[in-house]
């Protein structure tokens, strides 16, 4: 009888180190992300990742027994940071920003997570106004005006830049800047939570924006990267799940 | 101030021009010697400081420098860490044209901790001026590098990047440089016009009252020093020169005073020379007169004296010959013939004549010496040895034998008679000698070696035999002649042996009373007796010779004091 209760104890015991061990075994990478507000997306500003990016991450880490660590930096670090390994992911990336800095690295890309739309947001005064009608634009510190790109290079457009939302929607509102070039469902949020309206700017589409999918990148865990493409796919319904109850249902890639 | 002028009964005189000395030259001034000093002192002392200060303004640059780009780096450390943790370029480029507003910067770099730089600036060299030489100077101050971080949410510091700031050593040394010129030019301006200050002040505190004090001292007669005016020298009445116009006012007074009383004592030493002249004067008449009296005198005197040395020389003549006449009475050295082998005779009167009388005569075998001193010396004494000699003549020529003690006491009494001194009564006391002798006879026969000898009064006989042995015969007390003493009492004739080699003296006091010699005193019986003992080998002749030079060595400058006679004889 004792010994039938002892070989219990010492299973238990084994158990629960077992447990313990896989816990201490499990790779752990670190994540870097922005340090901003960029809410329904996902939000660093606080020194905390939330959002819908951070519940999906978890949701792969714990399929795939790992562990994420994220680091929230401003976005123009995150890819220096990648590029010099200071970071195993970065997220969200895409490969047409900032392209002249990936010119000669090799970095792996996750299959579209969600897609965006960075447009041209104006007040809507201005709205129908042409391009030629922009000259100063304003974006947050970090981004990439893709669209904007050639007249920007070409001196058309003067280009400030802006540590947060607010600062720069009372810029576009105040006259000092043009348009405001951001995430048009982030300026909705921002602008609803700023000034209890979506609306204070409005995206012209008839403006120069950009589309594009917000990815998981990497330079030196391919096989990860690999991993989550095919949980993706594999937990798509629990992506969209994730994506719905962030109100990003419409981003979801086809 | 009163002044004393000089003595009133002084004639007012014209002032002699003095002699007044030219203008002094600008350049030999005090003013420009004190300026030339205090500039010279100014531009030394500004050169020592200024190199202090150079080097101490240089060192605080550096410190200023230092100093002012560490607080620069720290006001905008916040925003370059911002720009560096957000990588925004603009922000970035923003803070580094804000450092360029410093002309000293020649340089920014603001590198984010990814190598990349997010802002650079550089400006070029300044093309005015080569400071390449100075660049030493702020060469160790110009670069600066911050590290910089980042405070992340969570409270940690994360390195973001590095701001580096470099300064241009050549504008730091151009600013430098322009400084220090600067206050070189500052400190000569300085110098040149505390040195102007000074000589201003210098000139009106002392040159130009010195000036005028020179002046007035020109114009000071003189003759007449007490009536010189000092000059007005307002505002110094109290301080160096006002002390230095006071002393010489007084030194001035007091010469006047001086020349006062030189002018009193003049008139007071003319009077006394005019007195004294007078005096002179007379008293030349008096010692005028009294050279007249003196040089008739004088006359009178040279006319005795030649007189006087007529009558000397007529005295001499007839010294000269009484002593012949003396000498004639004293018998021939060879009287005594062959008689006695060996006899001299001494006979030096203290004058030409004397009272020493000495007389040889033999009569068979037997042979006589007399010796006599009579009293006195000169003349008188050979007026005695006159009487002596003829008494002598007398008594020798008696037929009874010759015995020594009774020739004396006939010779006493044949004196006496002959001098009238053996008269008593009236008679006596018309004879006005009071004269004698002192007398000794010597008589021995050739056969027999043996010697009479009496002797009264002072004359021994000395005989040294051929042992040297000195033996001193005294003769009977008393004297010979002479009123006021009595015949000798007793005359005894003593018996002599005088074996072959002997040598016998004798001699008047004459010889033996030689004053002289170191102490001064009497030459004495003994020592002569001793310097005869000493020469006892020597011949009579050769002996004498010796004697007369002792003698007068002995005496040196003393003179002779009496008669001298000595007979010495070797009889065998």
């Amino acid at each position: 009888m004792k010994a039938r209760r002892l070989s219990l104890l010492l299973a238990g015991l084994g158990l629960l180190w077992t447990g313990s061990m896989s816990g201490a075994f499990a790779a752990r990478y670190l994540v870097g992300v922005e340090n901003i507000d960029y809410r329904p997306y996902q939000a660093g500003h606080t020194g905390t990742f939330e959002g819908f990016g951070r519940e999906l991450l978890d949701a792969f880490a714990v399929a795939a027994d790992i562990e994420f660590d994220y680091l929230p930096l401003p976005p123009s670090r995150l890819l220096p940071s990648l590029l010099q390994d200071r970071i195993d992911f970065k997220y969200p990336d895409d490969s047409d920003w900032s392209l002249a800095q990936r010119e000669g690295y090799e970095i792996h890309y996750s299959r579209p997570i969600l897609g965006y739309v960075d447009g041209t947001l104006v007040t809507p005064q201005r709205l129908g106004l042409p391009a030629s009608e922009i000259r100063t634009l304003g974006t947050l510190i970090g981004f990439t005006p893709i669209a904007w790109r050639s007249r920007l290079s070409q001196g058309q457009v003067s280009l400030k830049e802006n540590a947060d939302f607010t600062a720069l929607f009372q810029q576009v509102l105040n006259h000092r800047l043009d348009a405001a070039y951001a995430n048009v469902a982030v300026a909705r949020d921002q602008s609803m939570r700023s000034f209890g309206r979506p609306d204070v700017l409005r995206f012209d589409p008839s403006l120069p924006f950009a589309r594009g999918d917000y990815r998981l990148s990497t330079r030196r865990h391919p096989a990860l990267i690999e991993r989550f493409d095919a949980w993706i796919q594999l937990e798509s319904e629990a992506v969209a799940a994730l994506a719905e109850r962030a109100g990003l249902g419409d981003a979801l890639p086809d | 101030m009163p002044y004393r002028t000089s003595s009133e009964n002084r004639p007012l005189m014209p002032a002699p021009a003095g002699r007044r000395h030219d203008a002094v030259p600008a350049l030999r001034g005090l003013t420009l010697k004190q300026a030339a000093i205090t500039l010279f002192i100014m531009l030394t002392l500004g050169l020592i400081i200024g190199a202090l200060e150079l080097v101490l303004d240089w060192r605080r640059m550096r410190e200023d420098v230092n100093q002012g780009i560490e607080r620069t780096l720290a006001l905008v450390e916040g925003s370059a860490s911002e720009a560096l943790y957000q990588l925004h370029p603009d922000l970035g480029r923003q803070l580094v044209d804000g450092l360029f507003v410093f002309d000293r910067v020649r340089r920014v770099e603001l590198r984010d901790d990814f190598g990349q730089v997010l802002a650079e600036e550089e400006r070029e060299r300044p093309t005015s001026g080569d400071m390449h030489a100075w660049r030493w100077l702020f060469a160790d101050v110009t670069h600066f590098e911050r590290p910089l971080r980042y405070a992340v949410p969570g409270g940690a510091l994360t390195e973001v990047g590095v701001l580096t700031l470099d300064l241009s050593p050549d504008v730091l040394a151009q600013r430098f440089l322009k400084q220090a010129m600067r206050d070189a030019m500052l400190g000569i301006a300085r110098a040149l016009f505390i040195s102007g200050l000074v000589v201003i002040i210098f000139y009106f505190m002392i040159t130009r009252p010195l000036l005028r004090l020179s002046d007035a001292i020109a114009e000071v007669d003189p003759a007449r020093p007490g009536g010189w005016a000092p000059p007005p020298l307002l505002g110094h009445s109290r301080d160096e020169l006002g002390l230095l116009l006071g002393n010489l006012t007084t030194l001035l007074q007091a010469s006047q005073d001086g020349l006062d009383a030189r002018d009193r004592a003049e008139r007071q030493l003319t009077a006394l020379t005019q007195d004294l002249d007078a005096r002179v004067q007379a008293r030349t008449r008096d010692l005028e007169l009294q050279k007249l009296e003196v040089e008739r005198a004088l006359g009178q005197l040279d006319r005795a004296h030649s007189h006087l040395s007529e009558a000397n020389g007529r005295l001499l003549e007839s010294h000269r010959y009484a002593r012949r006449i003396q000498t004639a009475m004293l018998p021939h050295p060879n009287a005594l013939d062959d008689a006695v082998p060996e006899i001299e005779i001494l006979w030096e009167p203290l004058h030409l004549v004397g009272g020493d009388w000495y007389w040889l005569e033999r009569r068979g075998d037997v042979n006589l010496i007399l010796l006599g001193d009579c009293t006195g010396h000169g003349v008188p004494g050979a007026f005695i040895t006159l009487v002596v000699a003829s008494a002598t003549q007398q008594l020798l020529r008696q037929p009874a034998a010759w015995d020594a003690a009774e020739i004396l006491a006939a010779l006493d009494r044949e004196v006496r008679g002959r001098l009238r001194q053996d008269r008593t009564g009236k008679a006596g006391a018309e004879s006005e000698s009071d004269d004698g002798l002192d007398a000794a006879v010597l008589i021995w026969n050739s056969r027999d070696q043996r010697m009479q000898f009496a002797s009264v009064g002072g004359i021994p006989l000395i005989k040294i035999d051929a042992n040297g042995e000195v033996t001193t015969i005294r003769g009977s007390r008393g004297h010979l002649g002479y009123q006021s003493l009595p015949p000798p009492r007793q005359i005894l004739n003593q018996t002599i042996g005088a074996e072959v080699g002997s040598t016998f003296y004798l001699m008047t006091d004459g010889i033996t009373d030689q004053m002289g010699g170191a102490p001064r005193r009497l030459l004495g019986r003994r020592r002569v007796l001793e310097w005869l003992q000493g020469r006892a080998e020597l011949s009579l002749s050769d002996q004498l010779c010796g004697l007369l030079g002792m003698l007068e060595r002995y005496r040196g400058d003393e003179p002779r004091r009496d008669d001298m006679t000595l007979v010495a004889l070797r009889p065998f």
